[in-house]
C-alpha cells in the first residue's frame, strides 16, 4: 500500500468516482435533452401515416363514387358483416369498410365473404364471413393509437352476427364516417334479421336513416347532394376512444368487427357541442370524433383532401362541417396552414 | 498489476464528494424520467370516490321507513334511481333490495374505471319528440357529493346530451361532456310546456349509468 501512494501524481491513476459520475450525469443531461426530440419525431412520422390512411381511404371513397354514383353505405346493423353478394348501396348489409374494400386495391378481402348465394344464410357464408372479421388491412388504423391486428372480441350471444360465426378476436378500425349532426346513433334501430326480410324492410323509418352526414343507415349519398361543397363537408375522421380500451373491446363504440354495419363503432356525430378530443384513459363517448394525436385530429373532406383539425373548434363550426347540405357555407380554422393534399 | 487495482477501490471509498456526484445523478435520471413519462397525451380522468359500504348504509337509513333492513316497492318510490335499477340490484330475487346487494352493484361500478361517460338521453311526450326541454340529472343523495349533477337541453329529435358542469371537472379535463357512473333522479322542464310535476319536482323519472346499462343512451316516455 504505501509503494502505491509514494508514485508521482502525474502517472496512471484511476477516474475518482465523482468524476465519473459526472461524466454519467452529462451524459444523462444530454440523452434527456434528446429524448422528447427523438419521441417527437416518431411521433410526428405516426402522424404522417396516418394522414396517408385516411387519404387513402378518402381516395377510395371517390372511386366509389365514380363507380356506382353514391358515396359508401354504411349498411344495416352492428349484427351484419359485409356480403359480397349484396353489391354496394342499400342492399349491401356491411358497413362503410366493407364496401370501400374494393377501392383500397382488397378486392379479394371484399371477395371472401359471399357463398355465391345472395337470398340464403349457408354455413359456408357464416365461416367465411368470420374470416372476413379477422382479416386487418392496414390503413384502418392509425399507428399513433394500435396496429392493424386482431382485438379481443367479447360481446354476449345477444349480439352474435346473422352472417358470420362468432370469434374469440375481430379485427377494428380507428377511422369513422360523418354521419351528420344527429347523436340518435342505432339506438332501437331494428334491422332485417334475415336476407328474404331485407327486400321488404323499410330503412327510412328508422333511427340513423336519413342523417345529414355522407354516410350513415342504409345510406346512397351522391356528391352532388353535398351541397355545402365538398371542401367543406367531413367525409372520415379518426374516432375518439378511451385510452383504456384500444385493445380490450370494452368500450362501447369499439366492440364488434369493423366489417359490421351501421353503429357508433363506425359512424361517429359533430352536433350538439359534442367536440372532438385527444383519447384520454378513464373517459368514454361514444358520439365523437377524436385522436390519439395531442396536436390535432385528421379528418378527410369531401373532396379527399385530408386536414389536420384542431381540438378547439366553434362547436357552431364543427356541427356545420359535419352536415352535407345546411346552407351554410364555411371554412374551419385548421391546425396547420393550408391544405394538405 | 496488483499495485494498481486498490487505487480505484481507494477512490470509491474515500472520496467525500461521491454522495454528491449520487445526488445530482439521480436528479438527472428522474428528470430524465419525467420527461418520458410527463410527454404523453393528457392524463387519467379520475372516477369520484365513493364508498360502496357507506352509500349502501346511507340508502337504507334514508328510505328504510318500517326498519326492516330492506326497501321493498313502496320505499323505493322515494328513490326514482334505485326503483329504476331495482332488478339488476336484486340478486336473490325477493323483490327487495338490502344493503348487501346496494353495496356490491355499486362496487361493481369501478371495475373498469371508467370517470366519466357519454349520455344521449331521449324524451318522448305524447308520441312525439320533446324540443327544447332542459333537462336534470340529480344524483340519488346517498352517493354522496362527489358524483355530480348533469344537465342537457333537448334538441330537434328529442335527444339530449348530458354534461356535467365545467366548474365541476378538473382543470385538465373542462370541456368534456358526461356523466359519472351512478343513480340519477331526472328531472324535465319546458318552457312552453307545461309537465306534469311528477316529471319536474315531484320526479318518478330514474336512471342508472353503469357497465352493463343506461349509456350511451336512454329513452324517457312521458304522457
Amino acid at each position: 500500500m504505501t509503494t502505491e501512494r509514494s508514485f508521482p501524481a502525474d502517472s496512471r491513476r484511476a477516474f475518482t468516482l465523482v468524476e465519473l459520475l459526472v461524466v454519467i450525469a452529462i451524459i444523462g443531461l444530454l440523452v434527456a435533452l434528446l429524448l422528447p426530440a427523438v419521441n417527437a419525431a416518431r411521433e410526428a412520422a405516426r402522424r404522417t401515416q396516418c394522414m396517408n390512411h385516411l387519404r387513402q381511404i378518402g381516395l377510395g371513397w371517390i372511386n366509389h363514387e365514380s363507380a356506382h354514383g353514391f358515396l359508401p353505405s354504411s349498411g344495416w346493423h352492428p349484427k351484419w358483416v359485409g356480403d359480397a353478394d349484396h353489391g354496394f348501396g342499400r342492399s349491401q348489409p356491411g358497413g362503410w369498410v366493407y364496401s370501400t374494400l374494393p377501392y383500397i386495391e382488397e378486392q379479394a378481402l371484399f371477395d371472401l365473404s359471399g357463398d355465391g348465394d345472395p337470398d340464403n344464410i349457408s354455413s359456408q357464408q357464416k365461416v367465411n364471413g368470420a374470416r372476413l372479421a379477422q382479416s386487418p388491412v392496414e390503413v384502418m388504423n392509425c399507428p399513433s393509437r394500435r396496429p392493424a391486428q386482431l382485438f379481443d372480441y367479447i360481446l354476449p350471444t345477444s349480439w352474435d352476427v346473422y352472417n358470420a360465426n362468432t370469434v374469440d378476436a375481430v379485427v377494428r378500425q380507428d377511422y369513422a364516417a360523418n354521419s351528420g349532426r344527429e347523436t340518435g346513433g342505432e339506438q332501437s334501430s331494428l334491422s332485417p334479421t334475415s336476407y328474404a326480410q331485407a327486400k321488404s324492410f323499410n330503412f327510412d323509418a328508422e333511427k340513423g336513416a336519413n342523417h345529414s352526414g355522407v354516410s350513415f343507415k342504409a345510406s346512397e349519398v351522391k356528391l352532388k347532394q353535398v351541397k355545402d361543397g365538398t371542401t367543406k363537408t367531413y367525409m372520415v375522421g379518426e374516432k375518439y376512444l378511451n385510452a383504456d380500451s384500444y385493445f380490450n373491446g370494452r368500450d362501447g363504440a369499439d366492440n364488434h368487427s369493423m366489417y359490421q354495419g351501421y353503429d357508433r363503432d363506425v359512424n361517429r356525430w359533430t352536433g350538439q357541442g359534442l367536440l372532438p378530443l385527444n383519447d384520454r384513459p378513464g373517459y368514454e363517448n361514444n358520439f365523437i370524433f377524436g385522436s390519439a394525436h395531442s396536436s390535432g385530429w385528421y379528418v378527410v373532406l369531401c373532396d379527399a383532401s385530408v386536414q389536420l383539425m384542431s381540438y378547439d373548434l366553434d362547436p357552431l363550426i364543427h356541427e356545420r362541417m359535419g352536415s352535407r347540405a345546411d346552407g351554410e357555407i364555411l371554412d374551419a380554422p385548421r391546425a396547420t396552414a393550408g391544405p394538405i393534399r | 498489476m496488483s499495485s494498481r487495482t486498490p487505487s480505484v477501490v481507494h477512490a470509491i471509498t474515500v472520496h467525500r464528494g461521491s454522495r454528491r456526484g449520487l445526488v445530482f445523478s439521480s436528479l438527472v435520471f428522474s428528470s430524465l424520467v419525467l420527461c418520458v413519462v410527463g410527454c404523453g397525451g393528457p392524463g387519467r380522468v379520475t372516477p369520484p370516490e365513493i364508498d360502496p359500504a357507506a352509500a349502501a348504509a346511507q340508502a337504507l337509513s334514508r328510505y328504510d321507513s318500517n326498519q326492516d333492513a330492506q326497501l321493498d316497492e313502496a320505499e323505493l318510490k322515494k328513490s326514482p334511481g334505485l326503483q329504476q335499477g331495482k332488478s339488476r340490484y336484486d340478486t336473490n330475487n325477493d323483490g327487495k333490495l338490502s344493503a348487501a346487494e346496494i353495496e356490491s352493484r355499486i362496487a361493481s361500478w369501478s371495475t373498469q374505471q371508467i370517470a366519466i361517460t357519454s349520455l344521449s338521453c331521449t324524451f318522448i311526450y305524447k308520441g312525439a319528440p320533446l324540443v327544447g326541454a332542459d333537462v336534470l340529472m340529480e344524483p340519488e343523495p346517498y352517493l354522496g357529493d362527489q358524483v355530480k349533477p348533469a344537465k342537457g337541453h333537448t334538441s330537434q329529435d328529442g335527444s339530449a346530451i348530458m354534461a356535467i358542469d365545467d366548474s365541476d371537472l378538473p382543470k385538465a379535463h373542462k370541456g368534456i361532456r358526461g356523466v359519472h357512473y351512478g343513480t340519477y333522479k331526472v328531472r324535465v322542464t319546458h318552457p312552453s310546456i307545461n309537465l306534469p310535476a311528477k316529471y319536474n319536482t315531484e320526479t318518478v323519472l330514474g336512471h342508472e349509468v353503469a357497465d352493463d346499462y343506461g349509456k350511451p343512451y336512454a329513452t324517457f316516455q312521458l304522457n
